[in-house]
Protein backbone atom coordinates (compact mmCIF):
# COMPACT_ATOMS: atom_id res chain seq x y z
CA UNK A 1 0.00 0.00 0.00
CA UNK A 2 1.09 3.68 -0.66
CA UNK A 3 1.64 4.43 2.97
CA UNK A 4 4.87 2.23 3.25
CA UNK A 5 5.52 3.76 0.50
CA UNK A 6 5.77 7.06 2.12
CA UNK A 7 7.62 5.63 4.81
CA UNK A 8 10.24 4.10 3.29
CA UNK A 9 11.38 7.14 1.12
CA UNK A 10 10.19 10.54 2.75
CA UNK A 11 9.78 13.31 0.84
CA UNK A 12 9.88 11.50 -2.55
CA UNK A 13 6.16 11.10 -2.72
CA UNK A 14 4.39 14.28 -2.00
CA UNK A 15 4.48 15.69 -5.61
CA UNK A 16 2.26 12.85 -7.04
CA UNK A 17 -0.17 13.02 -3.82
CA UNK A 18 -0.50 17.20 -3.99
CA UNK A 19 -0.93 17.13 -8.08
CA UNK A 20 -3.97 14.57 -7.87
CA UNK A 21 -5.08 16.84 -4.46
CA UNK A 22 -4.80 19.64 -6.83
CA UNK A 23 -6.84 18.44 -9.67
CA UNK A 24 -9.61 17.34 -7.11
CA UNK A 25 -10.16 20.96 -6.09
CA UNK A 26 -10.27 22.10 -9.53
CA UNK A 27 -12.47 19.43 -10.93
CA UNK A 28 -14.65 20.27 -7.41
CA UNK A 29 -14.50 24.29 -8.42
CA UNK A 30 -15.76 23.11 -12.26
CA UNK A 31 -18.36 21.12 -10.75
CA UNK A 32 -19.75 24.02 -8.60
CA UNK A 33 -20.04 26.18 -11.46
CA UNK A 34 -21.58 23.76 -13.74
CA UNK A 35 -24.65 22.30 -11.67
CA UNK A 36 -27.22 24.26 -10.12
CA UNK A 37 -30.78 25.53 -10.50
CA UNK A 38 -29.48 26.11 -14.46
CA UNK A 39 -27.43 23.78 -15.79
CA UNK A 40 -24.25 25.17 -17.58
CA UNK A 41 -22.48 22.39 -20.28
CA UNK A 42 -19.20 22.27 -20.39
CA UNK A 43 -17.98 24.23 -23.52
CA UNK A 44 -20.57 27.15 -22.19
CA UNK A 45 -18.59 26.95 -19.07
CA UNK A 46 -15.31 27.14 -20.76
CA UNK A 47 -15.87 30.05 -22.69
CA UNK A 48 -17.87 31.87 -19.75
CA UNK A 49 -14.28 30.79 -18.16
CA UNK A 50 -12.40 33.37 -21.07
CA UNK A 51 -15.00 35.80 -20.82
CA UNK A 52 -16.65 34.99 -23.95
CA UNK A 53 -19.51 33.10 -23.08
CA UNK A 54 -23.24 33.44 -23.89
CA UNK A 55 -25.82 35.47 -21.06
CA UNK A 56 -27.38 33.93 -19.32
CA UNK A 57 -24.54 31.21 -18.54
CA UNK A 58 -21.96 33.97 -18.16
CA UNK A 59 -23.52 35.68 -15.79
CA UNK A 60 -24.30 33.14 -13.97
CA UNK A 61 -20.99 31.83 -13.93
CA UNK A 62 -18.99 34.15 -13.06
CA UNK A 63 -21.38 36.59 -10.79
CA UNK A 64 -23.18 34.27 -9.27
CA UNK A 65 -21.34 30.35 -9.24
CA UNK A 66 -17.69 31.80 -9.39
CA UNK A 67 -17.24 34.12 -5.73
CA UNK A 68 -19.63 31.54 -3.87
CA UNK A 69 -17.30 28.05 -4.84
CA UNK A 70 -14.15 30.62 -4.40
CA UNK A 71 -15.49 31.58 -0.92
CA UNK A 72 -15.98 28.01 -0.27
CA UNK A 73 -12.63 26.74 -1.29
CA UNK A 74 -11.06 29.67 0.96
CA UNK A 75 -13.32 28.77 3.97
CA UNK A 76 -12.62 25.28 3.40
CA UNK A 77 -9.42 25.25 3.65
CA UNK A 78 -8.83 27.89 5.83
CA UNK A 79 -10.36 25.62 8.48
CA UNK A 80 -9.03 22.91 7.24
CA UNK A 81 -5.59 24.12 8.08
CA UNK A 82 -6.56 25.70 10.72
CA UNK A 83 -7.51 22.60 12.51
CA UNK A 84 -4.30 20.43 11.68
CA UNK A 85 -2.55 23.51 13.19
CA UNK A 86 -4.61 23.38 16.58
CA UNK A 87 -4.31 19.64 16.73
CA UNK A 88 -0.82 19.59 16.22
CA UNK A 89 -0.51 22.97 18.80
CA UNK A 90 -2.32 21.07 21.46
CA UNK A 91 -1.26 17.66 20.56
CA UNK A 92 -4.92 16.65 20.71
CA UNK A 93 -6.41 14.80 18.08
CA UNK A 94 -9.78 16.12 19.02
CA UNK A 95 -8.53 19.88 18.63
CA UNK A 96 -10.13 21.47 15.78
CA UNK A 97 -10.08 25.52 14.96
CA UNK A 98 -13.09 26.06 17.47
CA UNK A 99 -11.87 24.26 20.31
CA UNK A 100 -10.55 27.64 21.89
CA UNK A 101 -13.81 29.59 21.90
CA UNK A 102 -12.73 31.36 18.58
CA UNK A 103 -16.34 30.51 17.02
CA UNK A 104 -18.21 31.48 20.43
CA UNK A 105 -16.46 34.51 20.06
CA UNK A 106 -17.17 35.20 16.56
CA UNK A 107 -20.55 33.68 16.64
CA UNK A 108 -21.58 36.42 19.98
CA UNK A 109 -20.61 39.02 17.87
CA UNK A 110 -22.69 38.29 14.88
CA UNK A 111 -25.53 37.32 16.79
CA UNK A 112 -25.78 40.51 18.82
CA UNK A 113 -25.70 42.25 15.69
CA UNK A 114 -28.47 40.52 14.43
CA UNK A 115 -30.04 40.86 17.67
CA UNK A 116 -29.70 44.67 17.43
CA UNK A 117 -31.40 44.81 13.87
CA UNK A 118 -28.56 45.14 11.66
CA UNK A 119 -27.15 43.38 8.88
CA UNK A 120 -24.20 43.04 5.72
CA UNK A 121 -21.28 43.96 6.83
CA UNK A 122 -21.62 44.93 10.10
CA UNK A 123 -22.58 41.04 11.18
CA UNK A 124 -18.87 39.80 9.16
CA UNK A 125 -17.39 42.57 11.26
CA UNK A 126 -18.60 42.01 14.84
CA UNK A 127 -17.75 37.92 14.20
CA UNK A 128 -14.27 38.82 13.23
CA UNK A 129 -14.06 41.54 16.14
CA UNK A 130 -15.61 38.53 18.83
CA UNK A 131 -13.12 36.02 17.19
CA UNK A 132 -10.49 38.31 17.97
CA UNK A 133 -11.53 39.14 21.38
CA UNK A 134 -11.61 35.89 22.47
CA UNK A 135 -7.90 34.61 20.82
CA UNK A 136 -6.55 37.51 23.37
CA UNK A 137 -9.18 36.27 26.02
CA UNK A 138 -7.50 32.86 26.03
CA UNK A 139 -4.24 33.82 25.06
CA UNK A 140 -3.89 36.02 28.24
CA UNK A 141 -5.38 34.17 30.38
CA UNK A 142 -3.20 30.95 29.49
CA UNK A 143 -0.18 32.75 29.03
CA UNK A 144 -0.96 34.66 31.90
CA UNK A 145 1.99 33.16 34.28
CA UNK A 146 4.60 32.82 31.56
CA UNK A 147 3.78 28.48 31.30
CA UNK A 148 1.49 27.92 28.58
CA UNK A 149 1.19 24.02 28.29
CA UNK A 150 -1.05 22.15 25.62
CA UNK A 151 -3.60 21.40 28.35
CA UNK A 152 -3.04 24.94 30.04
CA UNK A 153 -4.32 26.78 26.91
CA UNK A 154 -6.51 23.67 25.87
CA UNK A 155 -8.66 24.18 29.57
CA UNK A 156 -8.57 28.08 28.71
CA UNK A 157 -9.90 27.48 25.42
CA UNK A 158 -12.87 25.13 26.64
CA UNK A 159 -14.05 27.03 29.98
CA UNK A 160 -13.88 30.58 27.21
CA UNK A 161 -16.09 28.48 24.65
CA UNK A 162 -18.15 27.42 27.26
CA UNK A 163 -18.49 30.86 28.52
CA UNK A 164 -19.77 32.36 24.85
CA UNK A 165 -21.52 29.29 24.50
CA UNK A 166 -23.80 30.40 27.61
CA UNK A 167 -23.96 33.67 25.96
CA UNK A 168 -25.26 32.47 23.01
CA UNK A 169 -28.14 30.62 24.58
CA UNK A 170 -28.75 33.44 25.98
CA UNK A 171 -28.95 35.86 22.84
CA UNK A 172 -31.20 33.08 20.52
CA UNK A 173 -33.83 32.67 24.20
CA UNK A 174 -33.80 36.89 23.74
CA UNK A 175 -34.31 36.98 20.42
CA UNK A 176 -37.43 37.50 18.13
CA UNK A 177 -38.58 34.32 15.78
CA UNK A 178 -37.80 36.36 13.11
CA UNK A 179 -34.43 36.82 13.89
CA UNK A 180 -33.79 32.98 14.90
CA UNK A 181 -33.48 31.93 11.65
CA UNK A 182 -30.78 33.86 9.96
CA UNK A 183 -29.15 33.34 13.58
CA UNK A 184 -29.41 29.36 13.68
CA UNK A 185 -28.22 29.66 9.69
CA UNK A 186 -24.95 31.36 11.23
CA UNK A 187 -24.23 28.63 14.07
CA UNK A 188 -24.56 26.20 11.71
CA UNK A 189 -22.22 27.66 9.00
CA UNK A 190 -24.08 28.83 5.33
CA UNK A 191 -22.20 30.01 2.64
CA UNK A 192 -25.64 31.29 0.77
CA UNK A 193 -24.54 34.93 1.51
CA UNK A 194 -20.77 34.83 1.14
CA UNK A 195 -19.42 36.90 -1.39
CA UNK A 196 -16.15 38.30 0.06
CA UNK A 197 -13.16 35.98 -0.42
CA UNK A 198 -9.87 37.89 -1.53
CA UNK A 199 -8.93 39.05 2.17
CA UNK A 200 -9.31 35.16 3.18
CA UNK A 201 -7.33 34.30 0.09
CA UNK A 202 -4.52 35.91 1.54
CA UNK A 203 -4.32 35.18 4.68
CA UNK A 204 -4.64 31.80 3.92
CA UNK A 205 -1.60 32.40 1.54
CA UNK A 206 0.23 33.84 4.42
CA UNK A 207 -0.40 31.38 6.53
CA UNK A 208 0.85 28.81 4.19
CA UNK A 209 3.65 30.69 3.28
CA UNK A 210 4.48 31.55 7.14
CA UNK A 211 3.78 27.19 7.94
CA UNK A 212 5.47 25.40 5.35
CA UNK A 213 9.20 26.38 5.48
CA UNK A 214 8.39 25.32 9.39
CA UNK A 215 6.77 21.94 8.65
CA UNK A 216 9.66 19.41 9.72
CA UNK A 217 9.41 21.92 13.13
CA UNK A 218 5.58 20.94 13.43
CA UNK A 219 6.37 16.97 13.25
CA UNK A 220 8.50 17.72 16.16
CA UNK A 221 6.54 19.54 18.04
CA UNK A 222 4.09 16.89 17.62
CA UNK A 223 6.63 14.50 19.52
CA UNK A 224 6.45 17.04 22.59
CA UNK A 225 8.01 20.09 23.54
CA UNK A 226 11.17 18.92 24.90
CA UNK A 227 12.32 16.35 22.40
CA UNK A 228 11.34 19.26 20.11
CA UNK A 229 13.57 21.82 21.97
CA UNK A 230 16.58 18.80 22.20
CA UNK A 231 16.57 18.96 18.63
CA UNK A 232 16.46 23.07 17.82
CA UNK A 233 13.07 23.63 17.47
CA UNK A 234 12.33 27.42 18.86
CA UNK A 235 9.21 26.11 20.97
CA UNK A 236 7.60 28.89 22.35
CA UNK A 237 8.36 30.76 19.47
CA UNK A 238 6.56 28.00 17.40
CA UNK A 239 3.97 27.79 19.69
CA UNK A 240 2.96 31.54 19.85
CA UNK A 241 3.51 31.60 15.79
CA UNK A 242 1.12 28.55 14.99
CA UNK A 243 -1.92 30.04 17.80
CA UNK A 244 -1.74 33.17 15.95
CA UNK A 245 -2.05 31.93 12.52
CA UNK A 246 -4.86 29.25 13.36
CA UNK A 247 -6.57 31.66 15.39
CA UNK A 248 -6.41 34.54 12.50
CA UNK A 249 -7.30 31.47 9.58
CA UNK A 250 -10.81 30.63 11.96
CA UNK A 251 -11.81 34.05 12.76
CA UNK A 252 -11.33 34.88 8.77
CA UNK A 253 -13.40 31.47 7.91
CA UNK A 254 -16.17 32.35 10.36
CA UNK A 255 -16.32 35.77 9.18
CA UNK A 256 -17.66 34.70 5.51
CA UNK A 257 -19.16 31.73 6.72
CA UNK A 258 -20.39 31.12 10.18
CA UNK A 259 -18.88 27.91 11.96
CA UNK A 260 -19.17 25.41 9.86
CA UNK A 261 -18.24 22.18 11.45
CA UNK A 262 -16.66 19.07 10.88
CA UNK A 263 -13.91 20.47 7.84
CA UNK A 264 -11.52 21.50 10.48
CA UNK A 265 -11.92 18.12 12.66
CA UNK A 266 -11.71 15.37 10.69
CA UNK A 267 -10.31 16.91 6.99
CA UNK A 268 -6.83 16.83 8.83
CA UNK A 269 -7.47 12.99 10.24
CA UNK A 270 -8.36 11.90 6.62
CA UNK A 271 -4.75 13.31 5.27
CA UNK A 272 -3.26 11.44 8.26
CA UNK A 273 -5.26 7.78 7.61
CA UNK A 274 -4.17 8.35 3.92
CA UNK A 275 -1.21 10.51 3.47
CA UNK A 276 0.32 10.05 6.69
CA UNK A 277 1.59 12.60 9.74
CA UNK A 278 4.44 14.23 7.55
CA UNK A 279 3.74 17.92 7.81
CA UNK A 280 5.40 18.57 4.83
CA UNK A 281 2.68 16.63 2.78
CA UNK A 282 -0.55 16.95 5.89
CA UNK A 283 -0.51 20.79 5.93
CA UNK A 284 -0.68 21.93 1.88
CA UNK A 285 -2.75 18.17 1.45
CA UNK A 286 -5.55 18.89 4.24
CA UNK A 287 -6.05 22.42 2.33
CA UNK A 288 -6.59 21.46 -0.49
CA UNK A 289 -8.22 18.78 0.63
CA UNK A 290 -10.90 21.00 3.22
CA UNK A 291 -11.24 23.76 0.19
CA UNK A 292 -12.58 20.40 -2.22
CA UNK A 293 -14.93 19.22 0.48
CA UNK A 294 -16.66 22.36 1.17
CA UNK A 295 -17.16 23.39 -2.21
CA UNK A 296 -18.91 20.26 -3.09
CA UNK A 297 -20.87 20.24 0.30
CA UNK A 298 -21.71 23.87 -0.47
CA UNK A 299 -22.49 22.52 -4.52
CA UNK A 300 -24.95 19.62 -2.89
CA UNK A 301 -26.46 22.36 -0.24
CA UNK A 302 -27.63 24.66 -2.67
CA UNK A 303 -28.56 22.26 -5.22
CA UNK A 304 -30.32 19.04 -3.62
CA UNK A 305 -33.39 20.31 -2.40
CA UNK A 306 -33.03 23.65 -4.47
CA UNK A 307 -35.07 25.63 -4.54
CA UNK A 308 -34.28 24.84 -0.62
CA UNK A 309 -31.19 25.61 0.34
CA UNK A 310 -29.34 23.87 3.17
CA UNK A 311 -26.96 25.10 5.81
CA UNK A 312 -23.95 23.60 4.56
CA UNK A 313 -22.52 22.70 7.93
CA UNK A 314 -25.43 19.88 7.38
CA UNK A 315 -23.62 18.43 4.40
CA UNK A 316 -19.90 18.71 5.71
CA UNK A 317 -20.98 16.07 8.36
CA UNK A 318 -23.18 14.22 5.69
CA UNK A 319 -19.76 13.62 3.43
CA UNK A 320 -17.60 13.80 5.77
CA UNK A 321 -18.80 11.35 8.61
CA UNK A 322 -19.16 8.01 6.33
CA UNK A 323 -15.90 8.52 4.28
CA UNK A 324 -14.13 9.47 7.70
CA UNK A 325 -15.47 6.04 9.15
CA UNK A 326 -14.60 4.17 6.52
CA UNK A 327 -11.07 5.24 6.50
CA UNK A 328 -10.86 4.55 9.96
CA UNK A 329 -11.67 1.01 9.21
CA UNK A 330 -9.35 0.35 6.34
CA UNK A 331 -6.79 1.72 8.37
CA UNK A 332 -7.70 -0.93 11.40
CA UNK B 1 39.01 21.09 25.02
CA UNK B 2 36.16 19.65 26.96
CA UNK B 3 32.58 18.44 25.49
CA UNK B 4 31.18 19.82 28.55
CA UNK B 5 32.23 21.84 31.53
CA UNK B 6 30.39 22.58 34.90
CA UNK B 7 31.52 25.51 36.64
CA UNK B 8 30.24 26.07 40.39
CA UNK B 9 26.38 24.39 38.65
CA UNK B 10 23.21 25.09 41.22
CA UNK B 11 20.19 22.92 40.20
CA UNK B 12 17.21 22.92 41.96
CA UNK B 13 13.52 22.20 41.36
CA UNK B 14 10.68 22.25 43.52
CA UNK B 15 12.98 24.06 45.87
CA UNK B 16 15.14 20.50 46.38
CA UNK B 17 18.93 20.86 45.33
CA UNK B 18 19.62 18.48 43.22
CA UNK B 19 23.51 19.62 42.96
CA UNK B 20 25.37 23.02 44.73
CA UNK B 21 28.64 24.44 43.07
CA UNK B 22 28.87 21.28 40.88
CA UNK B 23 32.54 21.16 38.77
CA UNK B 24 32.55 18.66 36.36
CA UNK B 25 34.85 18.65 32.81
CA UNK B 26 33.51 15.88 30.21
CA UNK B 27 36.05 14.83 27.62
CA UNK B 28 36.33 13.03 24.29
CA UNK B 29 36.40 9.75 25.28
CA UNK B 30 34.59 9.38 28.54
CA UNK B 31 31.31 7.30 29.33
CA UNK B 32 29.78 8.72 32.44
CA UNK B 33 27.67 7.59 34.73
CA UNK B 34 24.64 9.40 36.45
CA UNK B 35 23.56 7.25 39.63
CA UNK B 36 21.72 7.95 42.69
CA UNK B 37 18.43 7.22 44.40
CA UNK B 38 14.66 7.73 42.60
CA UNK B 39 14.06 11.13 42.71
CA UNK B 40 17.60 12.65 43.84
CA UNK B 41 17.04 14.55 40.84
CA UNK B 42 19.12 12.48 37.69
CA UNK B 43 16.56 13.62 35.11
CA UNK B 44 16.48 17.20 36.39
CA UNK B 45 20.09 17.65 36.04
CA UNK B 46 20.47 16.00 32.62
CA UNK B 47 17.84 18.28 30.99
CA UNK B 48 19.59 21.58 32.89
CA UNK B 49 23.09 19.72 30.83
CA UNK B 50 21.03 19.73 27.89
CA UNK B 51 20.10 23.52 28.48
CA UNK B 52 16.06 22.58 28.44
CA UNK B 53 15.66 24.35 31.88
CA UNK B 54 16.71 27.15 33.19
CA UNK B 55 19.59 26.88 36.25
CA UNK B 56 20.24 28.19 39.70
CA UNK B 57 23.90 29.33 39.81
CA UNK B 58 26.84 29.21 38.02
CA UNK B 59 27.99 28.41 34.34
CA UNK B 60 27.51 25.40 31.65
CA UNK B 61 29.87 25.45 28.74
CA UNK B 62 29.92 23.14 25.81
CA UNK B 63 32.41 22.52 23.33
CA UNK B 64 34.08 25.85 25.74
CA UNK B 65 31.25 28.55 24.81
CA UNK B 66 28.16 28.76 27.48
CA UNK B 67 25.51 26.62 26.12
CA UNK B 68 22.88 29.47 26.52
CA UNK B 69 24.51 31.53 23.91
CA UNK B 70 24.30 28.67 21.19
CA UNK B 71 22.11 28.82 18.41
CA UNK B 72 19.82 26.14 19.20
CA UNK B 73 19.85 23.91 16.27
CA UNK B 74 23.48 24.50 16.33
CA UNK B 75 23.63 23.14 19.45
CA UNK B 76 20.86 19.80 18.53
CA UNK B 77 24.15 18.90 15.94
CA UNK B 78 26.22 19.39 19.04
CA UNK B 79 24.14 17.53 21.98
CA UNK B 80 21.35 15.26 21.91
CA UNK B 81 19.23 13.97 24.16
CA UNK B 82 17.85 10.83 25.10
CA UNK B 83 14.36 11.04 26.96
CA UNK B 84 12.68 8.74 29.80
CA UNK B 85 9.74 9.54 28.53
CA UNK B 86 7.82 10.05 24.87
CA UNK B 87 4.51 10.55 23.83
CA UNK B 88 3.92 11.12 20.20
CA UNK B 89 0.46 12.77 19.40
CA UNK B 90 0.11 10.97 16.09
CA UNK B 91 1.83 7.69 15.43
CA UNK B 92 4.49 8.14 12.39
CA UNK B 93 6.52 5.13 10.96
CA UNK B 94 10.03 3.92 12.41
CA UNK B 95 12.29 4.85 9.68
CA UNK B 96 10.36 8.93 10.05
CA UNK B 97 10.76 8.57 13.29
CA UNK B 98 14.63 7.79 13.49
CA UNK B 99 15.10 10.45 10.93
CA UNK B 100 14.02 13.66 13.25
CA UNK B 101 17.98 13.22 14.39
CA UNK B 102 18.60 14.79 11.06
CA UNK B 103 16.55 17.46 11.75
CA UNK B 104 18.93 19.96 12.94
CA UNK B 105 21.13 18.95 9.92
CA UNK B 106 18.88 20.44 7.39
CA UNK B 107 17.64 23.83 6.26
CA UNK B 108 13.77 24.58 6.44
CA UNK B 109 12.82 24.03 2.60
CA UNK B 110 15.54 20.77 2.68
CA UNK B 111 14.55 17.39 2.64
CA UNK B 112 16.08 14.19 4.07
CA UNK B 113 18.51 13.00 1.16
CA UNK B 114 19.49 9.70 0.38
CA UNK B 115 22.58 10.31 2.71
CA UNK B 116 20.23 11.03 5.83
CA UNK B 117 18.48 7.66 5.10
CA UNK B 118 21.82 5.80 4.90
CA UNK B 119 22.50 7.67 8.22
CA UNK B 120 19.16 6.80 9.49
CA UNK B 121 19.29 3.05 8.22
CA UNK B 122 22.83 2.26 9.77
CA UNK B 123 21.15 3.38 13.25
CA UNK B 124 18.15 1.48 13.19
CA UNK B 125 20.07 -1.31 11.69
CA UNK B 126 22.52 -1.07 14.77
CA UNK B 127 19.51 -0.94 17.01
CA UNK B 128 18.57 -4.09 15.38
CA UNK B 129 15.28 -2.36 13.62
CA UNK B 130 15.99 -2.38 10.43
CA UNK B 131 13.09 -5.09 9.80
CA UNK B 132 10.64 -2.97 11.67
CA UNK B 133 11.38 0.16 9.17
CA UNK B 134 7.44 0.92 8.00
CA UNK B 135 5.87 -0.21 11.04
CA UNK B 136 4.07 2.22 13.01
CA UNK B 137 6.33 3.15 16.13
CA UNK B 138 3.02 2.69 18.84
CA UNK B 139 2.56 -0.71 17.10
CA UNK B 140 6.61 -1.92 18.91
CA UNK B 141 7.28 -2.81 21.98
CA UNK B 142 8.42 -1.12 25.05
CA UNK B 143 12.24 -2.43 24.57
CA UNK B 144 11.52 -1.63 20.72
CA UNK B 145 10.37 2.03 21.23
CA UNK B 146 13.45 2.67 23.61
CA UNK B 147 15.86 1.04 20.95
CA UNK B 148 13.77 3.16 18.37
CA UNK B 149 14.64 6.57 20.83
CA UNK B 150 18.18 5.83 20.65
CA UNK B 151 18.16 5.01 17.03
CA UNK B 152 17.15 8.79 16.61
CA UNK B 153 19.74 9.86 18.82
CA UNK B 154 22.33 7.95 17.06
CA UNK B 155 21.37 9.61 13.52
CA UNK B 156 21.60 12.71 15.53
CA UNK B 157 24.97 11.80 15.67
CA UNK B 158 26.31 14.56 18.18
CA UNK B 159 29.55 14.55 19.67
CA UNK B 160 27.66 14.57 23.53
CA UNK B 161 24.83 12.15 24.34
CA UNK B 162 22.59 12.83 26.94
CA UNK B 163 20.69 9.88 27.97
CA UNK B 164 18.15 8.96 30.61
CA UNK B 165 17.77 5.40 31.45
CA UNK B 166 19.04 4.39 27.92
CA UNK B 167 18.77 0.94 29.17
CA UNK B 168 15.09 1.02 30.16
CA UNK B 169 12.57 -2.20 29.12
CA UNK B 170 15.97 -3.77 27.20
CA UNK B 171 15.93 -7.27 28.02
CA UNK B 172 19.48 -8.71 28.95
CA UNK B 173 21.02 -9.29 25.45
CA UNK B 174 19.65 -5.71 24.26
CA UNK B 175 21.28 -3.92 27.58
CA UNK B 176 24.72 -4.82 26.78
CA UNK B 177 24.26 -4.61 23.23
CA UNK B 178 23.86 -1.05 23.76
CA UNK B 179 26.26 -0.18 26.27
CA UNK B 180 29.22 -1.89 24.20
CA UNK B 181 27.79 0.37 21.28
CA UNK B 182 27.86 3.63 23.60
CA UNK B 183 31.31 2.77 24.99
CA UNK B 184 32.23 2.07 21.24
CA UNK B 185 31.24 5.95 19.88
CA UNK B 186 32.82 7.09 23.41
CA UNK B 187 36.06 5.49 22.05
CA UNK B 188 35.20 6.94 19.01
CA UNK B 189 35.99 10.41 20.17
CA UNK B 190 32.04 11.06 21.67
CA UNK B 191 31.33 11.69 25.16
CA UNK B 192 28.21 9.94 26.72
CA UNK B 193 26.56 11.11 30.28
CA UNK B 194 24.03 8.09 30.68
CA UNK B 195 21.52 7.60 33.98
CA UNK B 196 21.33 4.05 35.07
CA UNK B 197 19.77 2.11 37.97
CA UNK B 198 22.45 -0.99 37.49
CA UNK B 199 25.18 -0.31 39.38
CA UNK B 200 26.99 -2.96 37.61
CA UNK B 201 26.51 -1.92 34.14
CA UNK B 202 27.90 1.29 35.35
CA UNK B 203 31.05 -0.48 36.63
CA UNK B 204 31.49 -2.01 33.51
CA UNK B 205 30.69 0.01 30.86
CA UNK B 206 32.06 3.85 32.51
CA UNK B 207 34.68 5.09 32.83
CA UNK B 208 33.70 8.02 35.07
CA UNK B 209 30.95 8.35 37.80
CA UNK B 210 28.75 11.46 39.04
CA UNK B 211 27.25 9.69 42.21
CA UNK B 212 24.09 12.53 43.44
CA UNK B 213 23.45 12.11 47.22
CA UNK B 214 20.78 14.53 47.76
CA UNK B 215 20.53 17.33 49.31
CA UNK B 216 22.99 19.05 46.54
CA UNK B 217 25.68 17.04 47.86
CA UNK B 218 27.42 15.06 44.69
CA UNK B 219 31.05 12.67 44.34
CA UNK B 220 32.91 12.38 40.78
CA UNK B 221 35.50 11.19 39.19
CA UNK B 222 37.28 7.65 37.67
CA UNK B 223 34.37 4.78 38.23
CA UNK B 224 37.24 2.61 40.05
CA UNK B 225 37.50 5.51 42.72
CA UNK B 226 33.89 6.31 43.30
CA UNK B 227 32.35 3.17 42.93
CA UNK B 228 32.73 1.17 46.56
CA UNK B 229 30.26 0.03 49.14
CA UNK B 230 30.96 2.92 51.04
CA UNK B 231 29.66 5.64 48.58
CA UNK B 232 27.22 3.72 47.24
CA UNK B 233 25.74 2.71 50.78
CA UNK B 234 25.16 6.31 51.54
CA UNK B 235 23.86 6.96 48.06
CA UNK B 236 21.27 4.52 48.04
CA UNK B 237 20.31 4.46 51.75
CA UNK B 238 20.86 0.57 51.77
CA UNK B 239 23.63 -1.61 52.69
CA UNK B 240 25.87 -2.58 49.61
CA UNK B 241 28.51 -5.52 49.66
CA UNK B 242 31.16 -5.40 47.09
CA UNK B 243 32.41 -8.70 46.00
CA UNK B 244 35.28 -9.80 43.00
CA UNK B 245 34.69 -12.22 40.63
CA UNK B 246 37.81 -13.19 38.28
CA UNK B 247 39.08 -9.18 38.64
CA UNK B 248 35.44 -7.92 37.88
CA UNK B 249 34.14 -6.16 40.81
CA UNK B 250 30.50 -6.46 41.63
CA UNK B 251 27.84 -4.90 43.78
CA UNK B 252 25.29 -6.59 45.73
CA UNK B 253 22.61 -5.17 47.79
CA UNK B 254 22.13 -6.87 51.29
Amino acid sequence: MHLSDTAAAPGRRRKPHLLILGGIAVASLLLALSIGSLHVPLPQLWAAIHGAGIEPYRSVVLELRLPRAVAAFTVGAMLSLAGALMQVLLRNPLADPYVLGISGGAATGALTTIAVGLSGAWIGGAAFGGALLSMMLVFGVAHGSGSWTPTRLLLTGVVIAAGWGALISFILVMSTSRDLPGMLFWLMGDLSGARQWLPQLVLLGVALGLCLPRARDFNLLARGELQAAALGVPVNGLRTMIYIIASLLTAGAVTVAGSIGFVGLVVPHMIRLTLGTDHRLLLPAATLAGGSLLVLADTLARSAFAPTQLPVGVLTALLGVPLFLYLLRRNR
Amino acid sequence: MPLLQCQQLNVRIAGQSVCEQLDLSIEPGQCWALLGRNGVGKTTLLHSLAGLRPIHAGNILLQGRSLATWPKRERARALGVLFQERSSAFPSRVLETALIGRHPHLGPWQAESSADLAIARRALSAMELSDLETRLSDTLSGGEQQRLALAAVLTQDPALLLLDEPVNHLDLHHQIQVLTLLQASAGAGKAVVMSLHDVNLATRFCSHVLLLHGGGDYECGDASTILNSATLTRAYGHPIRQISHDGQRSFLPL
